[in-house]
């Protein structure tokens, strides 16, 4: 596995860099507008690039049939995928914390594991729906038809829904009344489910592969 | 030990290596008990296939020539001096046989070639 | 002695073609020269033996081991050189040594890869994308021969490159078949590259075997001449396999026991072999 994660490193850092750059311009950005609470949603790109990223990668070297004739079997390739993926969603997920630490002005006022479960939710959550579409539709159609949901949901759902949920949040008189550790520990398990039927989908799907 | 295939021989390969062993052998250049190249690095060497130094190695060992120790490999048998004094023998009646045809061409008598044999052999002693 | 490789009633349905039945056994410490047509199905074979592809009927055994249960640790064992190298272009030498240990294990020999880069002088500081295509190869045989692989499958890897570098190929795998526990296949249509280290010969035609003989039986089997038309009528017809007529006469390869004996003919190559096979009997 060790294999499929440096081989994916190696191939994406400099979108990675790229990518990484951007996200912190956007955080001086924001910081200034006094909005640094947007970020995580920020963050929450990044394993979406990352996910175009790889497969993207691999289409042109082709490194499937490479893989196919090693040693390694399909369930550690796949886990590869998606370790490196989960990797990508941890800067999103830490963020949370990062901001109430460093501007707690700016922060949510929702408690920061009910944050951090969340991002978790909206990052590795739909990296687990997308992932299994991936692997056995054309990369490319399937890259066009996710970039088109997240344009569409970022630009027009989130601005829509985010400001009436944070001002209704916030003139809530009980913000502590609401359950949000169970609700957190929900968002957590639902996470892990997700993944977990959906690497066993991908898995399935690639095991099918023929070259 | 040298060895020299040639392609446009109408000899099999296998059968070149092995007449070129054997001369070896006969005529004293590979010694008694004198290992011989593995059939795999003989193959390399000569770029061909180990299915034939294997069948030229096994008809050596089947005359008796050459025996193989299992995970040693294989080495120039004890001289059977019954064996090269036949096959001597016989290439000496081959020589003379074409010196007698030769003679008689030229109207030599066996005599005369009893003298010139006397010669040669004066001359080959010199030189040794 | 074991076979390295046992394929039985092989068979794969592709779009218009169809590979097999085939069988084939391949004994363990010999060189096979695979040989046919383009898409008489030597890829296919190679990729269904490699798991690239899996078979409609029919089982393989490679060093033992059915390939459909076949686990890392048999896996390792195996090694292939594909016409191309399908590793990432940004990967530099290093890298691809860093991939490769942690792909193989305690199978990956780094001294005896550095040797092999070394000796065939490879970059080391140039992305594998801008490798020459004879690098690419050399690359893709220097890590073949790195994780004591015990099967060494070749398909078409020859193709494109020189005549030097090729001989430079054919060298090292002359030096891995030192060790008689070593196998080779080898598909090419450089039949040249094959006629010098084959032991075994295996036809493959419009993805039925035709033949799979040891190399040196070709040779004592078949002959070519040039006769006349005339001659040409007179011989048996079975004796022929395959014939050119042009206009002053006739290229034939016969078989050299159906003809009469003193009949002269010539060493056929394997690629005659191959071609009046084909052509000639068209």
């Amino acid at each position: 596995m060790k294999a499929v994660i440096y081989k994916e490193f190696l191939t994406i850092w400099k979108q990675l860099l790229l990518a990484l750059l951007l996200l912190l311009c956007l955080c001086v950005y924001t910081y200034s507008d006094g909005k640094l609470a947007i970020m995580p949603l920020a963050f929450v790109w990044l394993p979406m690039i990352t996910i175009s990223a790889v497969f993207g990668a691999d289409l042109v070297s082709q490194i499937d049939k490479y893989l196919a004739a090693s040693p390694l079997e399909a369930r550690t390739i796949v886990l590869g995928r998606y370790a490196f993926i989960w990797l990508m969603c941890l800067p999103g997920i830490f963020s949370v914390p990062a901001i109430s630490w460093f501007a707690p002005q700016q922060s949510l006022p929702l408690p920061w594991y009910a944050q951090m479960s969340l991002i978790m939710l909206l990052a590795a959550g739909t990296s687990a729906v997308e992932l299994p579409i991936i692997y056995k539709f054309d990369t490319q159609k399937a890259s066009v038809a996710f970039m088109f949901i997240y344009v569409i949901a970022f630009n027009f759902l989130l601005p829509r829904i985010l400001p009436p949920m944070v001002s209704w949040l916030q003139g809530q008189s009980q913000p502590e009344g609401l359950p949000f550790v169970p609700l957190s520990l929900a968002g957590l398990g639902l996470t892990l489910v997700l993944n977990f039927i959906s690497y066993r989908l991908s898995v399935k799907i690639y095991n099918k592969n023929q070259y | 030990m040298n060895i020299q295939i040639k392609n446009s021989s109408n000899d099999p390969i296998y059968l070149q290596i092995k007449n070129q062993i054997r001369e070896a052998i006969l005529s004293g250049k590979l010694e008694e008990n004198e290992q011989l190249p593995s059939i795999r690095l003989l193959a390399k060497e000569l770029r061909i296939s180990v299915i034939t130094t294997k069948r030229a190695y096994d008809e050596l060992e089947r005359e008796g020539y050459i025996h193989s120790v299992q995970g040693k490999g294989s080495f120039v048998a004890a001289k059977n001096q019954e064996l090269m004094r036949e096959t001597l023998l016989r290439k000496i009646e081959a020589s003379l046989t074409e010196a007698l045809h030769y003679a008689k061409l030229a109207a030599i008598p066996p005599t005369e070639l009893e003298t010139m044999l006397r010669l040669l052999e004066d001359a080959d002693d010199k030189c040794d | 002695m074991t076979n390295a490789i046992e394929l039985k009633g092989i068979w794969k349905r592709l779009d218009s073609f169809q590979l097999g039945p085939l069988d084939m056994l391949v004994p363990e410490g010999s060189v096979v020269g695979y040989i046919g047509e383009n898409g008489a199905g030597k890829s296919t074979t190679i990729k269904l033996m490699l798991g690239l592809m899996r078979p409609d009927g029919g089982t393989i055994r490679l060093l033992g081991h059915d390939t459909q249960t076949m686990g890392p640790k048999e896996k390792q064992d195996l090694a292939f050189v594909f016409d191309e190298l399908f590793l990432p272009g940004e990967m530099k030498l290093k890298q691809a040594e860093t991939f490769h240990r942690y792909l193989y294990g305690d199978a990956w020999q780094t001294e005896t890869f550095r040797a092999l880069c070394k000796r065939f002088k490879l970059p080391d500081e140039r992305a594998i994308k801008l490798y020459s295509r004879g690098m690419r190869m050399q690359l893709a045989l220097a890590l073949a021969l790195s994780h004591q692989a015990k099967l060494l499958l070749l398909d078409e890897a020859t193709s494109g490159l020189d005549p030097v570098i090729r001989d430079d190929v054919l060298d090292i795998l002359l030096e891995y078949l030192q060790d008689e526990r070593h196998t080779i296949l080898i598909s090419s249509h450089i039949l040249s590259d094959i006629e010098k280290i084959a032991d075994y010969i295996a036809f493959v035609h419009e993805g039925r075997l035709l033949f799979m003989e040891a190399k040196d039986t070709l040779t004592e089997k078949y002959g070519l001449t040039s006769l006349s038309k005339e001659q040409l009528a007179e011989l048996d017809p079975s004796a022929v396999v395959g014939k050119r007529v042009h206009r002053f006469g006739a290229d034939v390869l016969v078989k050299r026991d159906l003809v009469p004996v003193n009949m002269e003919l010539e060493k056929a190559t394997v690629e005659e072999i191959m071609v009046y096979m084909i052509k000639g009997s068209r």
